[in-house]
């Protein structure tokens, strides 16, 4: 079971976001993932969301800062 | 409330950021302009490939002194050569060591061998880290600064100094090293990682047994490694599993870093122009060349700009995101023994895969290199088989090829020996913006995303205060939009799904299943018990079922 966690763990989510709100979920790992779509709740969808788009923006944000055209 | 941007160090949330960059420049000294010389001379000697060595006792500084040459040939023939063991020993020389002769550090070195006390052996390491490298009385320090008048890659020289020390802000340090962080008003000196890793009499033993920069160094003690097999990680004897934690040269390579990055940008400049760019080509061939040599001596055989060391999760992850028809599954069994097994790739084709063991096999190392027929292929270094990638996969995992305004110093952090060396300079190219440039693999990559990480924290925390960021950068909310606007696929482990679940407000069993199980069937587990209120358990899963 320990390593079933682990593993579970480390598995790959995919989110994908749809244009008109919403959210569906699936575990899209090769090996073990089911690949059932599942819908997540807006809350969930957006706190994913924000944490990938914080990580652009400040990658961005290092970028222009090394160009100085801020 | 502190300043955001100079004032008291934030906490630093474990698992987020293993340091963070405050401080400030103060006047520096003639040490510190020691340093600063001693980084230049490494810098220059990698710029220009290694021979530079001036023939002092002839008074032809403007002339190469072969007799100290180390290198044979030139460009891709070019082999290390005529080494000796007295060359690597410290005896060649005597005069002309950094500070202080190397027989003190030599002795402090062998007594950490086997046989001797585990306190005798922090005592000399404590020594070794600040320094103190007399062969007399136990912390006396013997600061004699003795600048060698030779400019070649030596081993060596390269590897003398733990200038890891000069960014974590040791205190009490007597050394160039020392100095430096003081110049940078203890960079570091605020975080976990400089408290940590060369401090008071215990704290080396604490970082060792604890959390070196999240990662790097976890638990070496705590795991059960002898303080022998410290011992040599610290030699750089090379331990059970090769790993060593710090190696020098982090300063000079940093300001090699910058030269280099700028001679890729004049190139990519003058290019855009239409303008002839053979000559600068063959200068950054030079710089490069230094880079690869420099890797060579710590893994023989790979060729750092031919290859790219991702983690299984990583490839994996990108043949995820390259399917056309999301959540397809493989058709194999759950565990299956390590090999090769065949998925759906792009367009519906079938691309080979690695098949993941049952211990932890997420975080292995998977080898991507380019073939001579201009394709992708991956191999898996535990096990040693090989799969061709299409490119598309390829690519995207291989970096940006030609010519990228900063991949050649991230390379360089690449190739340090020193785990936790890697880590610094791979961070220090992230917050200069190359993050992305292509080039970083291992921790050097780790410590880029940390860098990112602690961008986030950082202009979370002046959006808080009230600072305004300037107008130009894209907003968080803006980039949400974008994204759903676009209907983006976005990739997470299980661990961060967890974590952004606990985000969204769910920070008690009870809350977690209000905000999942009527939407989303999650199940935590923690071994064989159900979730109950601990939602950071490394052994926690969540899965949809």
């Amino acid at each position: 079971m320990r390593t079933v966690a682990r593993t579970t763990a480390d598995d790959i989510f995919t989110l994908s976001l749809q244009p008109g709100g919403g959210a569906m979920a699936t575990n899209s790992r090769l090996a073990t993932g089911t690949g059932a779509l599942k819908p997540v709740t807006s809350e969930v969808a957006e706190a994913t969301a924000g944490r990938i788009a914080g990580k652009e923006v400040a990658e961005e944000a290092l970028e222009r800062g090394r160009s100085k055209r801020l | 409330m502190a300043d955001p941007m100079y004032g008291n160090a934030p906490e630093v949330e474990e698992g987020t950021s293993p340091f963070g960059l405050y401080g400030e420049l103060t006047a520096p000294t003639s040490i510190q302009a020691f340093m600063g010389f001693n980084a230049t001379r490494i810098s220059n000697t990698m710029m220009k490939g290694g021979f530079l060595d001036t023939d002092g006792t002839n008074r032809r500084f403007f002339r190469r002194n072969n007799t100290l040459r180390r290198f044979r040939g030139s460009g891709s023939s070019r082999t290390l050569t005529g080494l000796r063991h007295s060359d690597m020993v410290g005896s060649r020389m005597p005069g002309s060591s950094v500070f202080g002769g190397f027989m003190g550090r030599r002795r402090k070195l062998a007594d950490l061998s086997v046989g001797h006390s585990a306190t005798g052996i922090i005592d000399n390491l404590e020594d070794i880290s600040r320094g103190l490298t007399s062969a007399g009385p136990k912390g006396v320090p013997t600061p004699k600064f003795r600048p060698r008048n030779i400019n070649h890659l030596d081993p060596r020289s390269m590897f003398r100094l733990h200038s890891t020390s000069a960014v974590s802000g040791a205190p009490g340090m007597y050394s160039p090293v020392g100095a430096m962080a003081k110049t940078l008003g203890g960079v570091m000196q605020h975080t976990n990682i400089g408290k940590q890793v060369m401090g008071e009499a215990t704290a080396f033993r604490k970082a060792m047994s604890s959390n070196i920069g999240g990662t790097v160094g976890r638990g070496l003690l705590a795991e059960g490694k002898s303080a022998t097999d410290v011992g040599n990680m610290l030699r750089h004897r090379g331990s059970a599993e090769d790993v060593e934690l710090m190696s020098g040269g982090l300063m000079g390579q940093l300001r090699f870093g910058s030269k280099v990055t700028k001679l890729e940008r004049k190139i990519a400049a003058r290019q855009a122009a239409g303008k002839d760019v053979t000559k600068l080509t063959k200068k950054l061939a030079t710089a490069q060349q230094s880079v690869k040599d420099l890797h060579f001596l710590n893994n023989p055989g790979v060729d750092p700009f031919n290859t790219k060391q991702v983690t299984l999760r990583e490839v994996q992850a990108a043949q995820v995101n390259a399917r056309t028809t999301a959540g397809k599954k493989a058709s194999t069994s759950l565990f299956g023994s390590p090999g090769t097994h065949r998925a759906f790739g792009p367009g519906m084709a079938k691309e080979a895969y690695f098949m993941e063991g049952v211990d932890n096999a997420s975080n292995r190392v998977v080898n991507i290199s380019k073939t001579a027929s201009g394709g992708f292929e991956a191999v898996d270094e535990v096990s040693g088989k090989r799969i061709t990638l299409s490119n598309e996969i390829g690519a995207s995992l291989y970096g940006p090829e030609g010519i990228s305004a900063g991949k050649t110093a991230n390379l360089a952090a690449s190739a340090h020996k020193g785990q936790l060396t890697q880590r610094i300079h791979g961070y220090i190219n992230a917050t200069m913006g190359y993050g992305n440039a292509g080039g970083l693999s291992g921790q050097a990559l780790a410590g880029a995303q940390s860098a990112q990480r602690d961008m986030v924290m950082l202009m979370e925390r002046m959006q808080g205060q009230g600072v305004g960021t300037r107008t130009g950068f894209s907003t968080r909310a803006g980039r949400v939009a974008q994204m759903r606007a676009e209907g983006r696929s976005l990739q997470m482990t299980g661990r961060e799904f967890l974590e952004d679940i606990a985000r969204a407000g769910a920070d008690d069993a009870t809350r977690v299943r209000k905000f999942c199980c009527s939407t989303v069937a999650v199940l935590f587990f923690q071994k064989n018990k159900f979730y109950n209120n601990s939602i950071h358990q490394p052994e926690l899963f969540v899965g949809l079922v």
